[in-house]
């Protein structure tokens, strides 16, 4: 799951980046409206988190009506400090999906994220993502096949989060590291086929039952249920 | 907070026209007893006038008497007509006027209102922006669990910044509420003044590596509270050396002219803009400076703050750009005693 921040604190884009991080989501951060906007136009970006006031010459307001304009629907989330009910509905009626006063709690922040991301693959009572008897908790990051719990690094479930919000649909490599990994990490494409390796051992090959993730030659990966 | 303000038009403007209509009526009433009397005599005497001309051709009391009332009448129905005419326009014109009026009361407080309003938006985003970034660094590295001890100094460190601030914010925001009044107000030599005033800042001038030069005519006095003064140019300076930085001059000049003394704290640094030389005194107004790279953030208070003072001295201050050497200067004009 990738995500832009636009924040011109630094310290509060910097937190943000470092605790998203920390629960696995690839984290890209604009300092200023300019290169926000310009890294929002991107369709690699799962959720948008946008400053309301921001120096120069796009603010959140005016970023997420271009993007709107330009048909980028990737989820946007407000930050503002400012509180009144009519900045909060400028925000909205804009095209935000969702607001955040500052000073936010991180755990509400993050339960937010999950919320505006929630696809149609999810299981609704609980934060989790099911596709035949495999199961991934987006809160503990474990996954559970068969009833068997399986420990993921933080990589390895940020890819197979990836893949299971996205089932039977055939991934490139360069998609897969657009969305799980930032802008900034150092990553190949044999480093894909490492992590998918890694998963495979983890979770099709202790299992009896079919296997879940298939290569597509010379395409990439997709999860399905081979018959 | 429109619809407050609406319903007070309303309400102010139904009670300046029942205020009218009561005038005109009770005005109304007046003018017409006192009209329907005098008609009620004219006609008597007229009628006796009359009789003593033509005495002999009133053959009929009865028939003088009802033609007198007749008269009467149809000058009291006129007088009513009249009347009723007149407060009607009266009344109309006075709904306009008393709507116009009205809102002419009212837009001083809803300015001062709007203003208000704004101000504690303001005062809100800045108060909250540093407890957001305290609160998300604090949280983000209590969830990390491999939280090393110099990362646990960073934060603390970074903290401590953010609490400068907000304390830096709270003292501000307390001295524009309070020094409305000023303390006592002698007659006061304004260069001794500004010479202790410089003193005070020489030595963050010259960390600031910045150059200074003053130069004041003798003998200018004023009316004024010195702390008042000192404190309005430290905030002047102080704002010069935040903006202008390392290598800049600054100069601090005061002058007599046409019986003000012309104060100018000047510099040539990197300036502002001249569409928001306007706006500098307005309260947690910040100079765009995106475009220029410069990372240079207040809180936007000191000007204020600055010019307050300078009001409270019955002076003038305004900004504008430093045409020697392309940074900013401010002009304190303050009334000198002859």
């Amino acid at each position: 799951m990738r995500v832009l921040v636009i924040e011109d604190e630094y310290k509060i884009a910097n937190a943000i980046k470092r605790g998203l991080a920390q629960e696995g989501y690839a984290v890209d951060v604009a300092y200023n409206g300019d290169d926000g906007l310009a890294n929002a136009l991107e369709p690699s970006y799962d959720i948008v988190i946008c400053d309301r006031m921001l120096p120069g010459g796009y603010d959140g307001i005016s970023i997420v009506k271009q993007m709107r304009k330009e048909n980028i629907r990737t989820a946007v989330l407000m930050l503002t400090a400012k509180d009144a009910v009519s900045d909060r509905v400028a925000g909205l009626d804009a095209g935000a999906d969702d607001y955040l006063i500052k000073p936010f709690a991180f755990e509400e922040l993050l339960a937010r994220i999950r919320a505006l991301t929630r696809g149609e693959s999810q299981n609704n009572n609980s934060p989790q993502l099911v596709y035949r008897d495999l199961e991934l908790n987006l809160i503990t990051k474990r996954a559970r096949r068969a009833g068997t719990e399986i420990s993921l690094s933080l990589k390895e479930f940020s890819l197979l989060d990836y893949l299971m919000r996205n089932p039977e649909v055939v991934l490139t490599k360069q998609q897969i590291i657009e969305h799980v990994w930032d802008y900034d990490a150092d990553i190949l494409e044999n480093n894909v086929e490492a992590f998918i390796g890694m998963l495979r051992k983890k979770l099709d090959k202790p299992f009896s039952g079919p296997s879940y993730i298939q290569t597509m030659r010379g395409f990439g990966y997709k999860l399905e249920e081979l018959k | 907070m429109k619809d407050l303000f609406s319903t007070a038009l309303m309400r102010l403007t139904v009670v300046y026209v029942t205020v009218l209509i009561a005038v005109c009526l009770l005005f109304s009433g007046f003018i017409y007893t006192l009209a329907s009397n005098e008609i009620d005599r004219t006609s008597r005497r007229q009628v006796v006038g009359f009789r003593n001309l033509l005495g002999r051709f009133i053959v009929d009391e009865q028939e003088s008497e009802i033609l007198r009332n007749q008269e009467a009448d149809e000058s009291r129905a006129r007088l009513r007509a009249k009347l009723t005419l007149g407060n009607m326009a009266v009344i109309a014109a006075g709904t306009v006027f008393s709507y116009f009026f009205a809102r002419r009361t009212l837009y001083p407080i809803e300015e001062s209102v709007k203003a208000q309003e704004r101000f504690t938006s303001d005062a809100s985003h800045e108060l909250r922006t540093p407890l957001a970034a305290m609160r998300t660094e604090i949280e983000v590295a209590l969830r990390d669990p491999r939280l090393t001890t110099q990362e646990a100094k960073e934060l603390l460190e970074s903290n401590l910044e953010e609490v400068a601030t907000l304390q830096l914010m709270t003292d501000n925001l307390l001295s524009l509420a309070r020094n409305k009044e000023l303390g006592e107000q002698k007659i006061t030599e304004l260069s001794r003044v500004l010479k202790s005033a410089t003193k005070n800042h020489a030595p963050k001038i010259k960390k600031a590596g910045m150059t200074f030069e003053e130069k004041y005519q003798s003998g200018l006095k004023a009316m004024i509270n010195k702390d008042a003064l000192q404190q309005a140019v430290g905030i002047l300076i102080d704002n010069s050396i935040k903006y202008a930085g390392n290598g800049a001059k600054i100069e601090v000049k005061l002058e007599e002219c046409d019986g003000y003394g012309h104060l100018t704290i000047s510099d040539n640094g990197i300036g502002i803009p001249d569409d928001q030389l306007e706006c500098i005194f307005q309260r947690f107004y910040k100079v765009d400076y995106s475009r220029t790279s410069s990372k240079q953030q207040g809180h936007g208070l000191g000007l204020s703050i600055a010019q307050q003072l300078v009001v409270a001295l019955r002076g003038r201050i305004s900004a504008r750009k430093n045409h020697r050497g392309g940074g900013i200067e401010f002009l304190i004009e303050l009334p000198l005693l002859v």
